[in-house]
């Protein structure tokens, strides 16, 4: 066996991850997602739940929920990655972006990269562990 | 740790377990220290990158253009069937195209024009009621 957390271990982790994303409370935490030519430009604001999610008890995986979908992306560009924060903008988790079907390990996966203004952007799932 | 000492008259030394004092002056001194056992641990994080997905909601439509069977280039223009809007055009690259066509799903007619100043397409061929899909780029 390489390593193994316990799932009090676990549980801990990714409860301080949660508390984290809720720091800002009564603001929600986000999840930005940005264009990478250059300055980076802000393609579209998801909105978390509040609390964002919750962490399995048996698992210790920490699951985040959608609050509100963005529903028209400022600005068009090509998504490059995706920063989840503090609803005071501290950033906790930053993730890139792929095109793709299906969640991928530390990826934020998109079924295209090519955003245009005015268009809505949504959080299908999002887990951590 | 124990300590057999040899047969005959062999030297014999013999350590106490606890302890052992030197003797003080010229005598010849022993000093015994159990080994030391370092224990150096690295183990990766708890944190697991997450897995997130994601639906830019937007729908295009994706074809090619073909003439007796031959992959052509053409300008195509897709018009809401609704309300005749024209959503977008482009000109295709080896035959094919891929148009945006706004934020839900609706049907359209395609028209491909033959933008040549040889083109004898008069009465272009039309495709109606093409449903847009949300775009992948992997399709």
């Amino acid at each position: 066996m390489a390593h193994s957390y316990s799932v009090a271990a676990l549980v801990a982790a990714h409860t301080a991850i949660r508390d984290l994303l809720d720091a800002a409370d009564p603001a929600p935490g986000v999840l930005d997602i940005y264009d990478n030519s250059g300055t980076p430009v802000l393609l579209g604001t998801i909105e978390l739940d509040l609390p964002c999610g919750t962490v399995n008890g048996t698992t210790g995986q920490l699951t985040l929920v959608q609050g509100a979908r963005e529903e028209s992306a400022p600005a068009s560009g090509t998504a490059a990655f995706g920063v989840f924060k503090a609803g005071d903008g501290t950033p906790v988790l930053t993730l890139d972006c792929q095109a793709g079907a299906d969640p991928v390990s530390g990826a934020l996966v998109l079924n295209t990269l090519v955003v245009v203004a005015g268009g809505p952007i949504e959080l299908v799932s999002a887990t951590i562990g | 740790m124990s300590y057999t000492p040899p047969a005959g008259d062999a030297l014999q030394f013999q350590f106490p377990a606890d302890a052992y004092t030197p003797p003080a002056g010229d005598a010849l001194a022993f000093s015994w220290a159990p080994p030391i056992v370092e224990a150096v641990g690295a183990a990766p994080t708890p944190l697991q990158p997450g897995s997130v997905a994601g639906t830019v909601v937007r729908y295009e439509l994706r074809g090619e253009v073909r003439n007796q069977g031959v992959l052509v280039d053409r300008r195509v223009r897709a018009y809401r069937r609704s309300d005749g809007a024209l959503m977008a055009e482009q000109d295709t690259t080896a035959g094919r195209f891929r148009l945006h066509c706004g934020f839900a799903a609706a049907e359209h007619y395609l028209v491909p024009v033959d933008l040549s100043a040889e083109a004898t397409d008069y009465a272009p061929p039309c495709a109606n009621r093409v449903l847009s899909v949300l775009a992948d780029d992997l399709a």
